[in-house]
């Protein structure tokens, strides 16, 4: 993406009804849609060829360990927050076969290689997995400008970040998990997409982020937005500020955790966790994944594969003598340690956006949030002690 | 110490040119379905007959070749005298014992009078109890013999059943993983059951390798691959007690099925049926 | 970060893709042990050899074709361009696989990934290298680099444990080294047999017949995690500053270069921000348990 004039452009206003040609335009310009759709009992992003199947006048309700969609009162689109699927399984698949070769006196004989990413067009995502797919664009190197070894470099991501275009949605609902507002992460996206939608009753309030952008909103011919419609958008994504599920205090958090490995907290939440790895999978930013060989029967041919892998798995850590982190408790308290405190000497940012998937979609409704604030508390009042008795005996 | 590029033929997976190692595969006390799934791998059977030689198979050959073989594949459990004599000689005869299914690993759901009294049970079912010759428990082949690999599942999952294989050919740890269903069902994007429908859902504490096949149809994942490994059962019974009010006495059910009788499985049916019996 | 330091590293060859590894052969195999073995290896690709550069302490993904990948330090003399030398303890699949292949066989290799030991950092100091069993493996480059330029150290002291007089790798260079006066040797062993007379015990215990300028050394340290800790610790414990006692980890490393996180340590990759670390650097996390 190369945002050379969206400045420029007003916001402008696209009625409901013309969501279709949008969806049209998109695949005139070679992308296939991907677009929130209702999936069994779960909102989830996936390819669409047409707007009708877009999930619409959904709600949903989410709190940790818990999440239904229902039918709701206005024909919206957006009234509901990210499901368990986000943009991440379309950069990172799942399961990725790299190449398939065979092997010969002279070495490697290239059979098959990695399939080439689709041209897709995701309409619809939320403004907490646009900074998600940004934190995974640092993780595998998309914006290192050619610092990194050549062969770093994760071709299949960068392909498709490079062919993808992103209609971002703010956020005016946000869910019982949501936190973004406290990384600032959400509800509304500000920059790194290519076209940003603001839904109001009957139209969408659309903003272009990037000459990708621009050029689809040319092909639309839309009216630029009046005052009053700017100001609704605006208080729209106000009111969903005011409103966020949950509260994360942010501030010092990475020194919280660097300092306390051995609190009893990890002990309380690896009793209860059931290292199934459910967080992992949903989490928006987590990377980690295992390459394994396969072999075929017939022709000999050796495929290596890349699948998502959890660090809360026995094997992920397993050295010659055993696994690194064998109790359950150490593998939470190293995704957690990773994700609020090494991400940021790592990455230099936070390798959590405030989505609340792994809260929502934890089985046994572990929410961690709950966690650091009584470790921020008991952190705090240990310190207000420890003030008020130096005061004491200097006095 | 230079070998010169023209010996080279360690390298030669082209199984025709080699001696094909030897197959074998038994049955014990079982329903023949694991069985099955090795003869369910349609596509890949003929290719499977080229790689290893079906030396004993009763179920597919009826010619058998002497032992000893390189690998034997186990279904079943160990439930009679025979049977327990049966699989010493199963053992010596294989150089690689690998058990498959829910039978075999668990001692599957005729483990489940291992909390009964068999006498009383054969004493009702059939009309001449006299010809029934059986011992009082149904247990895993481990618990008799040295087994070198077990393949979880009731049935297999005939995919996993053709890695062992070709892995076992290729020379490499099979890549069948210990975790969780939910690692798999989420790979595959399938909508949680467990926190989206509330059905009590065993996948986050069953060992993966069926691909989520329950979930895949809106069903809860009742374990029919046994215990993944550091299950907490302890937690998943509480909240599924405590959130989803299901009774102890249902909780006991669910853990004791295909793989009540393999721990930790075993110990959270017994703890949930103790506090049923205390209400 | 001590970004002053200047760690050996160097830039990793590849094939095609990230995970292509690029094909070599097993030109001979020489055994130390009973289940550790010394394998030469030669890129096929005469272009690639010749451009093929490492560090003492970088190691390289050795892939045995459909098998898969270990991650094995280079053991040879760096300034050998024609040697390529991995010493590998028969443990998994894809170990005892190389060695079933036996010479003349096909392997892939990619690298050489990670931060080597600080071979700048030695200039006009002390250097005492403590290796346990097979920790000797990636250490021995440094030896060699040490002894072609010997004028740039002051002491150089190998201190060196093994389960047992016949575990002992490299018996015959060690050999040469002990009689060798720009290089004191120490050995020890858990087991004494045969007829070895030397000292018997952890390899911790020979620092304690080292008179160590502690101000002016540099430590290197690389053997089993408990032999890692203690050593570390002693040094730290006689004034050796935090940032000249290195350590190299072992962790299960499957890409090589940062992406894959199975090798994490707290917030550091292993593979790339590692194997070798200043115990300055980890030292809020070394010696915790299961981090």
């Amino acid at each position: 993406m190369n945002a050379s004039r969206p400045g420029m452009v007003e916001p402008q206003i696209l009625p409901k009804d013309r969501l279709p040609e949008l969806i049209r335009i998109l695949q005139e310009q070679g992308y296939q849609v991907v677009a929130p759709v209702e999936e069994g009992s779960v909102l989830a992003m996936r390819p669409v060829s047409d707007a009708g199947e877009i999930a619409c006048g959904i709600e949903d309700t989410q709190a940790p360990g818990h999440y239904r969609i229902l039918d709701g009162p206005a024909p919206t689109y957006f009234d509901n927050v990210v499901g368990p699927d986000g943009p991440k399984r379309y950069f990172f698949p799942p399961h990725l076969p790299l190449f398939s070769f065979s092997v010969d006196d002279d070495g490697f004989v290239l059979e098959q290689v990695a399939p080439e990413p689709p041209r897709l067009a995701f309409l619809g995502v939320r403004p907490c997995d646009l900074s998600a797919i940004r934190v995974q664009d640092r993780v595998f190197g998309h914006e290192d400008n050619g610092q990194v070894f050549r062969c770093e470099s994760e071709t299949y991501y960068m392909r498709a970040r490079e062919a993808a275009l992103i209609i971002v949605v703010n956020c005016t609902r946000p869910g019982g998990s949501c936190f973004c507002g406290s990384w600032g992460t959400g509800p509304e996206a500000t920059e790194g997409f290519d076209l940003s939608l603001t839904e109001l009753r009957g139209s969408f309030l659309v903003r272009a982020g990037s000459s990708s952008g621009v050029s689809v909103l040319d092909a639309l011919s839309t009216e630029p937005a009046t005052e009053a419609e700017r100001e609704l958008a605006y208080l729209k994504v106000l009111r969903a500020r005011e409103h966020m599920g949950r509260v994360l205090k942010t501030d010092g958090l990475g020194e919280l955790l660097r300092n306390n490995p051995e609190h009893q907290i990890w002990q309380e939440i690896g009793d209860r966790c059931l290292g199934c790895g459910n967080c992992t999978m949903v989490c928006p930013t987590c990377f980690c994944s295992t390459v394994t060989d396969s072999n075929d029967l017939v022709t000999g041919n050796v495929t290596r594969t890349r699948e998502w892998e959890s660090c809360f798995t026995h094997q992920f850590s397993y050295v010659t003598s055993g696994p690194v982190r064998a109790s359950i408790s150490s593998r939470y308290r190293h995704w957690l340690r990773h994700k609020l405190s090494g991400w940021w000497e790592q990455f230099d940012m936070s390798g959590c956006v405030g989505c609340g998937r792994c809260l929502t979609w934890c089985p046994v409704a572990i929410d961690w949030t709950q966690d650091i604030a009584q470790l921020q508390r008991e952190v705090e009042s240990r310190e207000a002690q420890r003030v008020s008795s130096t005061l004491e005996a200097t006095s | 110490m230079m070998s010169t590029p023209s010996t080279t033929s360690a390298q030669e997976t082209n199984a025709a040119t080699a001696v094909r190692p030897k197959l074998a595969v038994y049955k014990f006390s079982s329903c023949d379905g694991c069985q099955l799934s090795l003869l369910n791998l349609e596509d890949e059977l003929l290719a499977l007959a080229n790689a290893v030689e079906i030396a004993f198979f009763l179920e597919a050959r009826r010619a058998v070749v002497p032992p000893p073989y390189d690998v034997g594949l186990v279904e079943g459990s160990i439930s009679t005298p025979e049977e327990a004599e049966r699989i010493q000689q199963v053992r010596r005869d294989c150089r690689t014992l690998i058990t498959i299914g829910a039978c075999a690993t668990s001692g599957g759901i005729q483990a489940l009078k291992n909390w009964g009294d068999t006498e009383e049970f054969v004493r009702y079912v059939y009309a001449h109890p006299e010809y029934i010759d059986t011992l009082d428990t149904a247990t895993p082949i481990a618990a008799h013999v040295f087994v070198d690999f077990e393949l979880r599942g009731c049935p297999v999952n005939e995919r996993q059943l053709l890695e062992l294989i070709t892995a076992h050919l290729a020379g490499r740890r099979p890549n069948i993983p210990s975790h969780s269903v939910c690692i798999e069902c989420k790979r595959k994007g399938y909508p949680c059951v467990l926190v989206s429908q509330a059905e009590p859902c065993l996948g986050p504490v069953t060992h993966a390798g069926c691909g989520a096949l329950c979930p895949s149809c809106s069903r809860a994942c009742y374990g029919c691959f046994g215990p993944m490994e550091h299950p907490n059962v302890e937690s998943l019974g509480s909240w599924l007690n405590e959130r989803q009010a299901r009774g102890h006495r249902e909780l006991s059910h669910m853990f004791r099925s295909f793989n009540g009788y393999l721990e930790p499985f075993k110990q959270a049916s017994e703890s949930h049926e103790r506090r049923a019996n205390q209400v | 970060m001590s970004a002053q330091v200047a760690f050996d590293r160097a830039e990793p060859i590849c094939g095609m893709d990230t995970w292509m590894p690029v094909p070599a052969r097993i030109e001979s195999i020489i055994d130390e042990n009973f289940n550790t073995h010394t394998f030469a290896l030669k890129l096929l690709d005469d272009e690639l050899a010749r451009r093929y550069r490492w560090a003492p302490g970088q190691f390289n993904m050795l892939y045995l074709p459909g098998v898969g990948e270990a991650a094995i330090s280079i053991c040879s003399d760096p300034e050998n361009g024609k040697e390529l030398l991995h010493t590998i303890r028969i443990a998994g699949s894809v170990t005892s696989g190389l060695k079933k292949l036996g010479p003349g066989g096909i392997v892939g290799l990619r690298g050489p990934f990670g931060r080597g030991w600080p071979m700048e950092e030695v200039e006009g100091r002390d250097v005492v290298l403590v290796a346990g069993g097979i920790g000797l493996a990636p250490l021995r480059p440094v030896v060699y680099s040490l002894l072609h330029h010997r004028e740039r150290v002051r002491r150089l002291v190998l201190l060196y444990g093994s389960r047992s007089p016949e575990e002992c790798l490299y018996a015959n260079e060690i050999r040469e080294w002990y009689d060798d006066p720009r290089i004191d040797v120490l050995v020890t062993v858990d087991n004494a047999t045969g007829d070895w007379a030397g000292p018997v015990g952890v390899v911790t215990k020979l620092l304690a017949r080292l008179k160590l300028d502690s101000s002016n050394s540099v430590v290197m340290v690389c053997g089993p995690r408990i032999l890692n800790r203690v050593a570390a610790w002693q040094f730290l414990q006689s004034h050796v500053p935090a940032d000249r006692v290195y350590v190299s980890l072992e962790r299960n490393m499957n890409c090589g270069f940062g992406r894959c996180g199975h090798c994490q340590y707290g917030s550091k990759f292993v593979c790339k921000d590692g194997p070798v670390f200043p115990f300055s650097e980890i030292a809020s996390i070394f010696g915790k348990e299961e981090v």
